[in-house]
């Protein structure tokens, strides 16, 4: 078995050339931290079926498969080739979007938010929002930019429950946010009826839940219009 | 002409910093969780969204690496395979792991893309 563990490392994958290396380290370049065999065991998990999943470990039940056995090529299918991008409803019967709730952890989150941050930077520089007429600026490009991975907190709503909860943004729909807060926990909150509060360079921009119901990716194309405010 | 060209591209300015924010989130989420691909997936959908809304070119290295039917990130050999054909004109096969989906990019001698031509970096 030790020769076997020595095999898989050394010879089967030879590093990268040292040209790349010493190029990549000039650039400042990591190492990407992904671990193989974790991607491996959820793939498998995910895809196999359950009976040939062994009950305690997480290796696969080994099945004889005869080589020398001829098969058959198939025709290259023209008619599955036709159809190439999933209507809304397949999507949402096939749940390529739907976030489990189950397993989710804050931590995992946090680099997302770290990132959201620069990007925060990038888009409203800390230096432009020091006069008040700046800040009206500002406001136009916050309705425009991203809030997946942003900060918020949940000021006011119809609902008493749903006042106060604070987490990573994960999703926004266009009726709904879904938050992962500091205690694991993934959260569904209407945009209906609740006014949500980010915190942007010292400033706090308030959010008015029900003139915001646009989808994710429509909103930085639509036109916002100032209205009343309207009462909870 | 180049003086309008440029208003446009400062214009789109924003929806190219949120398409490359969600791009690289993707990638974040991917490599964070990879027993859950459903916030890569929608990442990448909102940035196609984005994309199509503001009439944004994407560039083909980030469009080719997106499943156009489940908008998953395709890296080789963690979500997908890429497999080199010779049979006639020469393409690589690029298949999805989670839907199965199949992408085929042709690497002739006579194949280039349009991002390549320096027709494409000229103000008409």
């Amino acid at each position: 078995m030790a020769d076997d563990k020595s095999c898989t490392e050394e010879t089967l994958y030879s590093g990268l050339s040292p040209s790349i290396v010493s190029h990549g380290s000039k650039l400042g370049l990591q190492a990407r931290s992904m671990r193989q065999t974790d991607v491996v065991k959820s793939y498998l998990k995910r895809h196999l079926p359950a009976n040939r999943l062994m009950a305690n470990e997480d290796n696969i039940s080994r099945r004889q498969v005869h080589l020398s056995r001829t098969v058959k090529k198939k025709k290259f299918d023209l008619t599955s080739q036709k159809k190439k991008k999933l209507t809304n409803r397949e999507r949402k019967g096939m749940k390529v979007f739907k976030i489990p709730k189950e397993n989710q952890s804050y931590s995992q989150q946090l680099p997302l938010h770290q990132a959201w941050k620069q990007y925060m930077e990038e888009v409203i520089p800390s230096s432009s929002v020091s006069s008040p007429g700046a800040v009206q600026a500002a406001c136009q490009k916050v309705v425009k930019a991203e809030l997946q991975g942003g900060m918020l907190t949940v000021q006011r709503s119809k609902c008493p429950s749903y006042v106060g909860v604070c987490g990573i943004v994960m999703q926004e729909t266009r009726h709904t946010f879904t938050f992962i807060t500091s205690s694991d926990k993934v959260k569904c909150v209407p945009k209906e009826n609740s006014i949500f509060a980010l915190e942007l360079h010292g400033h706090i921009f308030t959010i008015h839940g029900s003139h915001f119901k646009v989808k994710a990716g429509e909103r930085s194309s639509k036109k916002f219009k100032s209205k009343p405010t309207t009462d909870l | 002409m180049g003086k309008s060209a440029k208003q446009k591209g400062l214009g789109n300015k924003e929806a190219y910093q949120r398409i490359n924010y969600l791009y690289q989130a993707a990638h974040l989420c991917l490599q964070q969780s990879p027993s859950n691909p459903e916030m890569c997936r929608f990442y990448i959908n909102t940035m196609r969204s984005v994309a199509e809304k503001h009439v944004i070119r994407m560039h083909p290295e980030i469009k080719r690496s997106i499943c156009k039917k489940c908008c998953m990130l395709l890296l080789p050999g963690i979500t997908s395979i890429s497999r080199n054909k010779k049979k006639g004109e020469r393409y690589t096969v690029v298949s999805c792991l989670e839907c199965g989906s199949v992408k085929r990019f042709p690497w002739g001698k006579n194949y280039q893309l349009w991002v390549e031509k320096p027709a494409a970096w000229q103000p008409s």
